[in-house]
């Protein structure tokens, strides 16, 4: 049962199992538990959208499904945060890459933060469950367009491996507006697998209603306050409670960190903290023919061959974005009139993606905390906390993301373009590879070179030891027994994969080693 | 009714603001960007958190207190040579305001569909699938809530596995 905010009519609620959001953990966490036979009450912040809502109307669809209307970003806005706002979460906005976590990574959190049965043997049978249960398959060679060639033109002229991606669709037929959500219902996202299989285990999910605070009661009784919104917008309505006798939090790596601190569940010095993003920098080559980049399917290949540049595991990745208008307006380079003309080679631009693995330099990147600041509350100015993402690139990631810019500007050239734009405030445009390395004379400090990021991770890591993470293998809270956090902030470092199936397939791993569905 | 009337953001003076930033920004003439541009910047600003609504504000005021308040009244070529100056600056505070200034215009512009046409874009695939680049696997388009169609045709008139052009 879904009910939205008009149809909620009572105030107070009981449940075994309170989750909080409906993103990729909190939905298997949902259909798991639900199916073990306990009672499980969803929270959802976001709207509930249907296929008859998915419309195409980016003027109407983004305020309703991201993050702070669209504009979620660091706090100087150097890295803008695609992050889903809605039923489902990000995985109903996002690009449908469904890629597994690197061995080498699993390996990793083995090695440093004692996650032994998260070793890719143990990991194997969950990526399989829930890749079979979204229906992911790898998207055949007729099925790529213009866009998403020039990777494959150009790995092969600059003799290295690219290949096809991965996706959750069923009959796909490349309309190109993922980020809105899919209004042919062909990609498979939590709302049409694991959301769907709570339901039938009776799960109750209601949306439009916001976690404020938990109160820990004791290990096996808490009681969630939250707020009733109103449709379609953040106004709040009426107060919630919830009492269960456990929560999971899988509020995001943004969302999280700030519902357990303002809940005072902050025991763990750790939270908040390791925030990865995979920062992403765009170029976009222009082609002589026309390459339609706002249809077909988003990121459908992909290049790894760079994904390991330190012998650690930390690279970047080569991706193709899907291209709205309006996305490609905002990180378009320049002013001006010469801003206006570049616009209107869209039909003939190809955008390449370097996406970062961060965390190279093992140290924390970015915070997710309350912070003191101006606020307007009831017409007055007045200081408030406020959430703030701080983030900054470490030396090695920012070398990382430069090598990433660079390789993606080579292969623009090698399959054919005739200039390249980076996105560089101080923009040139480059017309051969011979100018790759003028491009490290450009200022590409915070706001000097135009980043953004869909994967917020980290923010309250897991690992076995409490001196190294904030939750267990289980992803129990080891300062607060009976509360959970199943989303990617447990995810010890960067996956360097888009983090989709990373988590769903340890959030699954989670659930058989503890006893919350058992 | 006017326009400044039914803003729930941006109060009149700082409309001119927008206006003026914009049109230096994007290289869009103000007749062009119209009132359509600053209801949709309102729109998106209005849905921001109320701190980073306070922010704006406050942005808005620096650029006029930067220019000695004539920023209004100037060419457009220097408003141009400003916001890119602040682009280029060393004061990271400057650069955030830069970069804010031209996603939210860069935003409200291209999500509007009269900006579409100088791109060449035709707009959503719906009711349109047989006409557009699109992969089409026999799938039925459905019909859309609102009237998107060009042609007035229900999307199921249409023969299925039709050869897409």
């Amino acid at each position: 049962m879904i009910l939205t905010p008009g149809e909620i009519t009572l105030t107070r609620w009981e449940a075994d199992v309170c989750i909080v959001g409906s993103g990729a953990g909190g939905a298997i966490a949902a259909a798991k538990i639900a199916s073990s036979g306990r009672r499980v009450l969803l929270l959802e912040e976001g709207s509930r959208v249907q296929q008859e809502d998915l419309n195409q109307d980016a003027t109407r669809l983004v305020p309703l499904m991201y993050r702070r209307a669209g504009g979620l970003g660091t706090d100087d806005m150097s890295i803008r945060i695609l992050q889903g706002r809605v039923l489902g979460g990000s995985c109903t906005i996002n690009w449908m890459t469904c890629l597994r976590t690197p061995d080498m990574v699993l390996d990793e959190w083995a090695n440093r933060f004692g996650l032994e049965e998260y070793r890719p043997g143990e990991m194997a049978p969950h990526f399989e469950a829930v890749e079979q249960r979204l229906s992911v398959h790898a998207i055949p060679e007729e099925h790529h367009n213009s866009q998403n060639r020039i990777i494959l033109v150009g790995a092969r002229k600059l003799g290295v491996q690219a290949e096809a991606s991965a996706n959750n669709s069923v009959d796909c037929i490349g309309c190109g507006t993922c980020g809105l959500g899919c209004p042919y219902d062909a990609k498979q996202d939590m709302r049409l697998t694991y959301l769907a299989d709570a339901q039938t285990h009776d799960t109750t999910i209601l949306t439009g209603v916001r976690a404020e605070r938990i109160h820990y009661l004791s290990p096996s009784q808490h009681r969630v306050e939250a707020s009733i919104l109103s449709d379609e917008s953040s106004t709040i309505e009426r107060k919630l409670e919830v009492t269960c006798t456990q929560v999971v939090v899988a509020a995001s790596a943004i969302g999280t960190p700030l519902l357990l601190q303002h809940s005072r569940l902050n025991g763990s010095s750790l939270l908040g903290k390791y925030l990865h993003l995979h920062p992403v920098t765009a170029t976009a080559g222009i082609y002589e023919e026309i390459l339609d980049p706002t249809y077909g399917i988003p990121q459908s290949t992909v290049c790894e061959h760079y994904s390991n540049l330190n012998g650690e595991g930390y690279g970047f990745r080569l991706e193709v974005p899907d291209v709205e208008p309006f996305l490609a307006g905002v990180n378009f380079p320049g002013v001006g009139r010469s801003r206006r003309d570049g616009m209107r080679n869209m039909r003939r631009m190809g955008m390449i993606i370097a996406l970062l693995r961060d965390g190279a330099d093992r140290r924390s990147n970015g915070e997710v905390c309350w912070r003191r600041g101006l606020n307007v509350q009831s017409g007055h100015l007045s200081i408030s906390k406020v959430p703030s993402i701080r983030y900054r690139l470490s030396p090695t990631d920012r070398e990382h993301l430069q090598q990433g810019m660079e390789t993606a500007v080579a292969f623009h050239f090698a399959a054919g373009a005739r200039e390249v734009l980076t996105l560089h405030n101080r923009h040139q445009t480059l017309t051969s590879p011979s100018q790759i390395p003028q491009l490290r004379n450009l200022a590409s400090g915070p706001n000097q070179l135009s980043m953004f990021s869909a994967h917020p991770t980290g923010t309250a890591r897991m690992g076995k030891d409490r001196r190294f993470g904030v939750v267990d293998e289980t992803m129990q809270m080891h300062h607060h027994p009976g509360i959970y956090v199943m989303d990617g902030s447990v995810l010890p470092t960067a996956p360097g994969v888009n983090p989709m199936i990373t988590i769903l397939a340890t959030v699954s791993r989670a659930l058989e080693l503890g006893d919350l569905a058992s | 009714m006017a326009l400044t009337s039914y803003l729930s953001f941006l109060s009149p003076s700082e409309t001119q603001v927008v206006m003026c930033a914009g049109e230096a920004l994007l290289g869009i003439p103000r007749r062009e960007l119209g009132d359509d541009f600053i209801a949709e910047f309102d729109r998106i600003a209005a849905g921001l958190e109320s701190f980073l609504r306070a922010d704006l504000h406050h942005l808005l005021l620096l650029l006029n207190v930067a220019s000695l308040g004539r920023f209004t009244r100037m060419e457009v070529s220097r408003r141009e040579r400003l916001l890119a100056g602040w682009g280029h600056s060393r004061i990271p505070l400057l650069r955030t305001s830069f970069v804010t200034l031209r996603s939210l215009s860069a935003w409200s512009w291209y999500s509007l569909r009269k900006s579409w046409p100088e791109l060449d874009f035709p707009g959503e695939t719906i009711g349109k699938e047989h006409k557009l680049p699109t992969l089409l696997f026999g799938k039925s388009p459905w019909t859309p809530p609102s009237p998107t169609r060009d042609d007035g045709k229900s999307n199921n008139e249409r023969p299925l596995g039709e050869k897409v052009e």
